[in-house]
This record gives C-alpha cells, sequence and structure tokens, in this order.
C-alpha cells in the first residue's frame, strides 16, 4: 500500500503546450464567494460569469467561443463538464457534441446575444455532462453525468436530464420534467402539489371500510429536501476545493 | 464462430451417446408395470412395449456408437458437432461419471432465493406466500424500475429528528410515493404497510372470516353444479350461481389480484374433475386433463373414425355427450369485468393537461400491476422479484457438480482439465497465408490435484475441403499435479523471468518430441500447422488464370469455411485415489486405493482464418 | 518521489502502480492503491473529497482513531485498470443532517472503462464497468458483476455477484 504522489506535470502548464500560442483565456468575472477549483478550465473571447456560493469541481471545461457563459448562483459543475464547445478542436472529439461539427447557420454564428449559454439559480450538472453553446438551463435542474444537452436547448426549472440522456437541439423541456431511459429518453412529470390517494388505495379502504389516510404532503417537500442537500453539498465542497487562488498544498 | 482467435471449444460426448437417464427408465419401467395389468388396452400395452424397445435399441446404439468413436475423426464442420461444442468454462465434470458435463447433461436445483437489493435469503416456506418478491423493504420504481429508497422528509429539512412521515423514493426518475398520495408512519415493514393500504384481502378479522365463510359455501355449492352435468346444465346453472351473485357480492367478491387467481384456480379445478370424471365419458378412463393419457384421447378423437362417429352419432343417446367445461360466470368465481361502466372521466383524462401522453402508463409499466392500471398516477412501487442460487447436478448420477457458495462468493472453477492455444511467431489470426506453416503452442492446465498423462491426436489433414495439415510435435507428455499457488512462488523467485514466453520464444525452435515448456500444473506443446489453400484460389493455382479470382471454383466458398479449426482427440490418464467403492474400482486396480482413470474427448481449436489468395 | 527515473508517460510507484503523468488525481493523501493497478490519462480521481474529520469524530459509529490517520477517500484493490477519461469520485449524502463524502471502494481485478463516471460507495472484485457507463451514488456493485458499456446504474442500487447490468432503468 502506498498512497500516491502528485502528478508531476500541472494541467496548466500542459495545456499551452499543446497550441504553440496558448488558447485565449475567458474573462472571467466570478462571485468572491464562488468555489472554483484550480483546474477548471477558461477558454474563448467573450466573458464567463460566475455567480455566488456556486461551486466549480475540477477540470470543468468552459469553452466561451460563441457567446459569454453565465452561470448564476449556488450552482454546482462537477468535473469533465464542457460548457460551450472548443473551437472545432479534433483534439477532443469525443467531448464536443455532434451539432458542434456541424457547420452552424451563419444567422447564428453572427447573432452573438442569443448564443449566451445560460445556467440559472442552483443548477447541478454531473460529471462529464456536455451543454452546449446557446443553451438555457433554468432554475433548480438537474443535468446527470454524460448527459448532453444540445444547442439553444431549453431545460426547465427543476427538471432532471438523467445520466446519458440527451436532449436535442433547440429542444425544450418543461418545468418539473424528468428526461429518462435511453437516448432522447422518455418524459415524466414530477408531482408538485399534493395528490389524493391513489384509486387503489381509496378502493381498499372502502372495501375496509376504514377511513381514507390522510392526505399525503405535498410533493414539492422532496423537492425542497432535495435543494436543502444541495445546500449542505455547496458548503462542504466550499471548505474542500482548493481554490484558483490558493498557494498549492504540500 | 463468434469467438476471437484462438479459441477453443470441447465436444461433450453426450450429443454421441445419450446419457441413459435413470429417471426415465425407471419412469417408463413404473408406468409399464402400472398400466399392463389395470387395463390391457392396446395404447398402454404398445408404449410399454416400444419403450423397452427403445431401451435395448439405445443400449446397443451405445456401443455401435463407442466403436465407431475409435474410428471417426471428429469433424467440427458437421452440423452435429454445432451441437456438442462449448467453450470450456462451460463445461463440468462429473467426479461420480468420469465424464465431461455440458448444459445438456445438468440438471438446476434451485438452492435458495435471495433478494438482488438487500441480498437477503428468503426461506422457501416464504417465497410463495411473499408472492417471489421481497417482504422487506425493497422497492422498485414503477416508473423506471430503480430501487426505491426510504426517505423521511422531516430528518432531511428539519435535521436529524428522524421522525415524521416516511416515503419512498427514486433517486433516478425523482418519483415519490407522494406522486400516488402515499407516506408512511414508519421506516419498517414498508411491505405490509402499503399492502395493508392497497389490498383488501388483509383488511381487519371480521372480513377475513366472512371470506373464509363464503368460500366453503361456494365449496359447497360445487357438488350441486356437478349434479348439473349434462341434461340439467342449461336449467340448472341460471338458478344457483344468481343467488350466489346477491348473497356474495357485498361481502366477497374477491377484489385484488391473489384472492381473484385464487379463486379461478379452484373454480377451474372444480370444472376439470367435473368434466373428466364424469361416467358419461365414452372412453371411461381416468385420465385427468393433466395426464398424458388426455392428450392420446384428444388425438384419437381425431384418428378414428369410428369414435368420432360414435361422438356425434351417439348424440342421440343423452348419456353419451361429453360434459362440457363452462367458464366463470360469477364474481366469487373469479370472473372479473373491468369496472369503468362510464368511459368519460378516463377519456377527459386523458385529454387533459395533467394526463396526455406523459400521464399514461407504458405496457412495460403495465406489465408489472394491476389491469386496472391505465395511468402513471396510479402505478404502485414493486416489491423486488427475489432470485434464485442454484445448485448443478448430474443428470445421469445426480452428484451435485457446482454448489453456490455464498452470494457474494464466486463459484467454484469447474475441475476440468481446460486448455488454451496461442500462436508462437505471432502471425495475423483473421489473415493467415496458405501453405505458410505456422506453430501453435497449446497449452494444457491441470486443475487436479494428481498428475495427469496426456496423449494428443489429431487427423494428420483437417477434414472438409481447406485440407490443413496439422503435426503435433509431442503428442505424449505429462503435467504436473495441480498444488499451492504458494509452491510455485516458493521454489523460485527467478521462475517468472525465465518463463516469460515471449523471452523463450525468440530463441527456442520447436523440437519434435519435446515439449516447448513445463510449468507446475501446465506444459505447452508445439502443433505445426500448414494452412490449406481455399478452394478459390486452388482453382488459381491450377487453372494458372490469374484473373479468374473470385468465384471462379467448382463451388462456391461456404461462410466460414476458411476457418482454420482443427480437431484434437485429448486422452488423459491419472491415478486416483478411489474415494467410494465403485463399479469401476475393478477397471484397473492399483494395490494401494490407487485407481486409474482416464477421460478422453474432442476439442477444437480455432487457430485463425485462412487468406483468400497468397 | 517514484522509484522509476521518469521518462515514459507512465510513473510507477514503490508497489507497482502505473499512473500516467496526464492523469488528473486530487488528494493524492486520501487515495490507496494496491499495487500493479493502471491508471490511464486524463482519468479523474477525487480524492480531495474525503470525510472530514470533524464530522468524522462527531459521529459515535466511527473509530476514535479517526482523526489521527489521513482519512481515505478511495480505495483502489491490486491488478485494477482505471481507463481513459473515467471518473472516480467519493459518494456523498446527507446524514443526520451532516453532509458528508463516503469512502469509494474499489477491489481488485477490477476494471473501468473509458470515460465512465463511477460514484458507487463500492465496486467488488473482478467487477467490469463499460467505457461510457455511469455508476450512480451510493451503489454496490458486487464480485464479477458486469457493467456494460453505456449503462446508466441508477443511484442506491445493488447489483448482486455475478450479474449483468445494462441499459438504462428501463
Amino acid at each position: 500500500m502506498a498512497t500516491l504522489k502528485p502528478p508531476p506535470v500541472q494541467h496548466r502548464s500542459a495545456s499551452p503546450s499543446r497550441t504553440p500560442t496558448g488558447p485565449p483565456k475567458a474573462p472571467l468575472r466570478a462571485d468572491p464567494t464562488a468555489t472554483i477549483a484550480e483546474t477548471a478550465v477558461f477558454q474563448g473571447i467573450h466573458p464567463v460569469s460566475i455567480g455566488a456560493g456556486t461551486i466549480i469541481h475540477p477540470r470543468a471545461k468552459f469553452y466561451a467561443y460563441e457567446g459569454p457563459i453565465i452561470v448564476g448562483d449556488g450552482c454546482i459543475i462537477s468535473e469533465k463538464v464542457v460548457i460551450g464547445a472548443a473551437p472545432n478542436n479534433p483534439a477532443r472529439p469525443s467531448h464536443a457534441p455532434k451539432e458542434s461539427t456541424a457547420a452552424e447557420p451563419q444567422a447564428d454564428a453572427s447573432n452573438q446575444s442569443d448564443t449566451a449559454t445560460r445556467l440559472s439559480y442552483f443548477v447541478t450538472i454531473g460529471p462529464q455532462a456536455t451543454i452546449s453553446p446557446g443553451a438555457h438551463i433554468h432554475s433548480s435542474a438537474t443535468v446527470e453525468a454524460l448527459a448532453r444537452i444540445g444547442r439553444y436547448a431549453e431545460i426547465g426549472s427543476h427538471a432532471k436530464v438523467c445520466a446519458g440522456c440527451e436532449v436535442g437541439e433547440r429542444n425544450a423541456v418543461d418545468e418539473w420534467v424528468v428526461v429518462w431511459g435511453s437516448g432522447l429518453g422518455q418524459r415524466r412529470r414530477r408531482a408538485r402539489e399534493a395528490k389524493g390517494p391513489g384509486p387503489a388505495v381509496v378502493v381498499a379502504a372502502q372495501v375496509a371500510q376504514a377511513a381514507v389516510p390522510g392526505p399525503a404532503p405535498e410533493g414539492k417537500l422532496i423537492e425542497d429536501a432535495r435543494l436543502m442537500v444541495l445546500q449542505k453539498e455547496r458548503e462542504v465542497l466550499g471548505r474542500m476545493i482548493v481554490p484558483a487562488g490558493a498557494g498549492k498544498k504540500k | 464462430m463468434s469467438r476471437p482467435f484462438p479459441y477453443t471449444y470441447v465436444s461433450c460426448p453426450c450429443a454421441d451417446t445419450p446419457v441413459p437417464d435413470p429417471a426415465r427408465k425407471r419412469k417408463s419401467r413404473e408406468g409399464s408395470q402400472k398400466q399392463t395389468p389395470e387395463q390391457g388396452e392396446q395404447t398402454a400395452g404398445g408404449d410399454s412395449k416400444d419403450s423397452t424397445n427403445n431401451e435395448h435399441k439405445e443400449d446397443s446404439d451405445e456401443e455401435e456408437e463407442e466403436e465407431e468413436e475409435e474410428e471417426q475423426t471428429f469433424d467440427p464442420r458437421s452440423p452435429r458437432s454445432n451441437f456438442s461444442m462449448y467453450p470450456p468454462e462451460q463445461l463440468l465434470y462429473c467426479e461420480d461419471c468420469h465424464q465431461i458435463k455440458c448444459p445438456r447433461c445438468i440438471t438446476e436445483e434451485i438452492v435458495s432465493w435471495f433478494c438482488p437489493s438487500c441480498l437477503f435469503e428468503t426461506p422457501s416456506s416464504m417465497v410463495k406466500s411473499d408472492g417471489n418478491r421481497c417482504g422487506r423493504n425493497c422497492f422498485n420504481c414503477p416508473i423506471c424500475t430503480a430501487p426505491l429508497a426510504v426517505s423521511t422528509i422531516e430528518s432531511v429539512t428539519g435535521g436529524g429528528s428522524q421522525q415524521g412521515p416516511w416515503v419512498l423514493s427514486c433517486s433516478y426518475c425523482m418519483w415519490t410515493t407522494l406522486d400516488i398520495g402515499i407516506k408512511f408512519d414508519k421506516p419498517t415493514n414498508i411491505r405490509s404497510q402499503l399492502q395493508k393500504m392497497t389490498d383488501t384481502t388483509a383488511a381487519p378479522p371480521f372480513d377475513t372470516r366472512t371470506r373464509q365463510g363464503s368460500r366453503a359455501f361456494a365449496d359447497l355449492k360445487s357438488p350441486l353444479s356437478n349434479l348439473a352435468s349434462v341434461d340439467e346444465q342449461a336449467g340448472n346453472r341460471e338458478a344457483p350461481s344468481d343467488q350466489h351473485i346477491t348473497k356474495q357480492d357485498q361481502t366477497a367478491t374477491p377484489s385484488n389480484a391473489e384472492a381473484q387467481f385464487a379463486a379461478l384456480k379452484s373454480f377451474y379445478r372444480n370444472q376439470i374433475s367435473e368434466t373428466s370424471t364424469s361416467p358419461s365419458d365414452p372412453l371411461g378412463s381416468d385420465f385427468g386433463f393433466s395426464s398424458p393419457g388426455a392428450l392420446n384421447r384428444l388425438m384419437s378423437l381425431y384418428t378414428s373414425s369410428t369414435r368420432l362417429g360414435s361422438l356425434y352419432g351417439g348424440n342421440k343417446k343423452a348419456k353419451s355427450k361429453p360434459p362440457v367445461m363452462r367458464e366463470a360466470l360469477t364474481p366469487s368465481e373469479g370472473l372479473r369485468i373491468s369496472a369503468t361502466p362510464n368511459p368519460d372521466p378516463v377519456i377527459s383524462r386523458l385529454r387533459s393537461a395533467e394526463g396526455g401522453w406523459d400521464g399514461v402508463a407504458s405496457i412495460a409499466q403495465r406489465a408489472e400491476q394491476s389491469p386496472d392500471v391505465r395511468f402513471t398516477d396510479d402505478l404502485l412501487p414493486l416489491p423486488v422479484l427475489l432470485r434464485t442460487k442454484r445448485a448443478k447436478r448430474c443428470k445421469a448420477c445426480k452428484h451435485i457438480l457446482l454448489y453456490p457458495a455464498a452470494v457474494t462468493t464466486a463459484p467454484g472453477s469447474p475441475s476440468s482439465t481446460s486448455a488454451a492455444s496461442a500462436p508462437s511467431p505471432n502471425p495475423d489470426l483473421n489473415a493467415l497465408t496458405p501453405l505458410r506453416p505456422i506453430h501453435v503452442l497449446l497449452t494444457l492446465k491441470n486443475h487436479m490435484f494428481d498428475p495427469v498423462r496426456v496423449t494428443l491426436a489429431t487427423p494428420s489433414v483437417t477434414p472438409g475441403r481447406v485440407a490443413s495439415k496439422v503435426t503435433v510435435l509431442s503428442p505424449q507428455f505429462d503435467i504436473g499435479a495441480n498444488s499451492d499457488v504458494w509452491d510455485e512462488a516458493l521454489q523460485g523467485a527467478s521462475a517468472p523471468l525465465t518463463t516469460d514466453p515471449k523471452l523463450r520464444a525468440a530463441e527456442k525452435v520447436p523440437e519434435a518430441g519435446k515439449v516447448w515448456d513445463k510449468g507446475r500444473n501446465w506444459t505447452t506443446v508445439v502443433l505445426e500447422v500448414v494452412p490449406g489453400t481455399l478452394p478459390s484460389s486452388d482453382a488459381d493455382a491450377g487453372g494458372g488464370d490469374g484473373e479468374v479470382r473470385s468465384g471462379a471454383g467448382s463451388a462456391p466458398a461456404q461462410p466460414d469455411e476458411d476457418v482454420l479449426e482443427i480437431p484434437v482427440f485429448v486422452h488423459m490418464e491419472w491415478d486416483a485415489e478411489g474415494q467410494l467403492e465403485q463399479q469401476d474400482v475393478g477397471k484397473a486396480s492399483k494395490p494401494d486405493d490407487l485407481v486409474a482413470r482416464e477421460l478422453a474427448y474432442w476439442m477444437v481449436l480455432g487457430v485463425g482464418r485462412i487468406q483468400p489468395s497468397f | 518521489m517514484a522509484p522509476k527515473a521518469a521518462k515514459g508517460e507512465y510513473i510507477e510507484t514503490d508497489t507497482g502502480n502505473k499512473i500516467s503523468r496526464r492523469s488528473q488525481i486530487h488528494g493524492t493523501q486520501h487515495i490507496i492503491l494496491g499495487g500493479k493497478t493502471v491508471i490511464q490519462a486524463e482519468a479523474v480521481i477525487r480524492g480531495d473529497l474525503y470525510r472530514l474529520s470533524s464530522t468524522a469524530a462527531s459521529d459515535p459509529t466511527n473509530p476514535p482513531a479517526q482523526p489521527n490517520t489521513p482519512s481515505v477517500a478511495i480505495n483502489v484493490g491490486r491488478y485494477s485498470y482505471i481507463s481513459k477519461s473515467a471518473v472516480l469520485r467519493p459518494p456523498s449524502r446527507l446524514h443526520r443532517g451532516v453532509h458528508s463524502y463516503y469512502p469509494l471502494k474499489i477491489g481488485d481485478h477490477v476494471f473501468v472503462g473509458e470515460a465512465a463516471v463511477i460514484e458507487a460507495a463500492s465496486l467488488g472484485n473482478h467487477v467490469q464497468v463499460g467505457a461510457g457507463a455511469v455508476v450512480g451514488s451510493m451503489a454496490i456493485i458486487k464480485d464479477f458483476a458486469v457493467v456494460l458499456e453505456g449503462a446508466a446504474v441508477p443511484p442506491g442500487m445493488v447489483v448482486p455477484s455475478w450479474c449483468v447490468v445494462g441499459g438504462e432503468a428501463c
């Protein structure tokens, strides 16, 4: 048993060596309360802004080549997430979505304000997920590991895109909807309000001549609980992740 | 063949010599004994005669085939051999029969049931009552089948109170029991809590008593309907069933699936016994529907014209009319009619924004649920289906070949000798050059704790149109006994370096009569193979016309004909400790409790694919 | 430092682990590799997400010796193989109002395919995880189980030994 030694080559020094001039570093405007890991990558020509309390895990990549990237407050961006698209970089085709290699209509490319990639409040992005340029992810939505969000897609608030699922270009996912299954997947609306007991319960209660069980709490409670957990996770992560400004540990 | 080259298949001898199944023999003998005295009819008598004949035939066949086997070369391409070839890892060895056992010579036996989620075993007595599902807190999401977690709402928000309502929640698709308006009062025994909420049969004791009473009444009723056979059928049946409905509908309509199933089951059992034991049966036999005689009777209905004539012609005589099985007519008998007299609410729900396409349960979701479920809001969480651990027994002698250990541990590896082959000069196995010799290293490993003498035999030319020449350079050799892995490690620390096959291959030259390499419990020998030429390229060579290349041969190449497969006959002998006094002790017994054992089988080495041209 | 002279792509440790120079390992003091394990380029291993000692001390179930030794976030056995771009990340959950990370245990002879995301509580021995598979938080994969390529194992799932898991929960 041996503990590992840190890899000697730092990512930062490695990335400019790939391209002789070095990729342009995106102008970053981050809230002071945001925690941004040292090894997160910000590239591109447009500004990237990070909201308060947001956690950026290591090796997350922001490619602001086609438009600005705006990340709201209280988001969690996991490892190897790609937000935006690399400028047709053949070195990493696996991360770039298929749409990015296709020729983009000129009208969209010229209209830069449209290609802003927005993540609203309390958005969670799982490891290795891909958020294509122009996508808009509304508040409290979740995008799980290896999911792919196409260009200009809209993910409604409190929606969830499950692991490995795909939301196509310009597709919209309504709020409180779960995209699950394989590929484009199936959709399911989450319960928000309190639901009455199911018919099986009612029939059973009638037959047993017992009172129908009392009303269950609102489905929204579960979502509140989930957001509470996320809040705690952010607090813990904020203490654990080595921020970009801090000196090297050891 | 779908496996990458090189591969090995072992031919199970059961394909040629059907395993004498003692159970089958016993059964047929019992059958003949039973049937002949009872009624000396032509069918039963003929059966017994046939079966004895068959036995004789089988026995003589076996002998013949054994003799033939000595001479015949196993042809991997013959259509029959496809059914006997198995990769070594699928084969087992029966220590009682001293034979290789393939999946077809094995019977499986359920040892225990366990829940794949909590990994607890369920005692077999509980399996049926639990409906083959986990009786603990393991549930699957009715939407997406992911496991559901028991979680509390209060402790998440309120910080560690561990009280308050509990729900089952799916962390994949975010479904919770709140979606169907269900919460639980305590985090344990969720299954029974849920059952109480949705199941009418597990309700107060008063209710169950009436249910029992009603069942007793139904039983009482059945002899009555028994009387109501042939003639009175039509008239009599209406009266009691009507009475039945009025009396019982309020109290004892079987409202859940299990009760309905039980009612239907008892109803049809009654029907079967009524219709088949009727004295008016023209065949007068006591065959039930489940007995094989029933099939006989049915077949003879169609074949013998005299019977047909008697059946239809005898219609005038009331007693020859066969009793007709009727279907369930009342709810107490298990009849269930869709409970939606008015479809409008369902339709309006389908149309509404809340229902719609997303709100309708998919077929996969409904398959697991009660038949009435139509919307996703009606889906109930599913207790996890149990799985089984199975033992494998030899079909012939019932010896246990494989017994599952605890869920988490691996079953023991089969104790047969497995072989793996690797070519020495590393040519491209998917494009072997015809007529260029290659050397194939064949390693045989011994998993037994006795040393083994091995004799290999191959046909000098492979069967089929593509004739490749094969020579085993050292057909006879020994393999050491399997021993503790540590022995090898302790013997010499530097050993691994010298036995590195890559290092050796560079300097070694294969020699006839010498093994290539040898280890603790393995030996490697060399096969020299000269791949044959494919038919089309053969024609090229003969005609000398280089341009007619594709399909000019006499017959088009069959698919996979270019695959070079070598049949190898493996014969091994070893001295085993005679642990059981079996009949084969007398075979070649040695003074000190050692019994000579032998095992012989055909094996197929898939070496590679031959290139079509030079 | 690594005993062998650093020259090729891989560094070899004392116990024979081969770790790509381009792997992306965080929190090395909280990672244990059993030996002869290979970690390929761009694999992310989050050793920095360990269980905080303050929460460990407050938890009565934990032995008191825990705060002294660095808590282990990821434990990989012998002869395991972590392919290119795979992500190993300890699972986390809220327990009694405290959000904490739990160790990720990976057994011997485990293969983790390219770009797979592992957030499981444990992978047993001889487990295979195909490329692009996602093993959800707190999942338990027992010995000899196989997770097919692109499969999504939902959070909290238990996969018994010798089972094959595929598809995406439907």
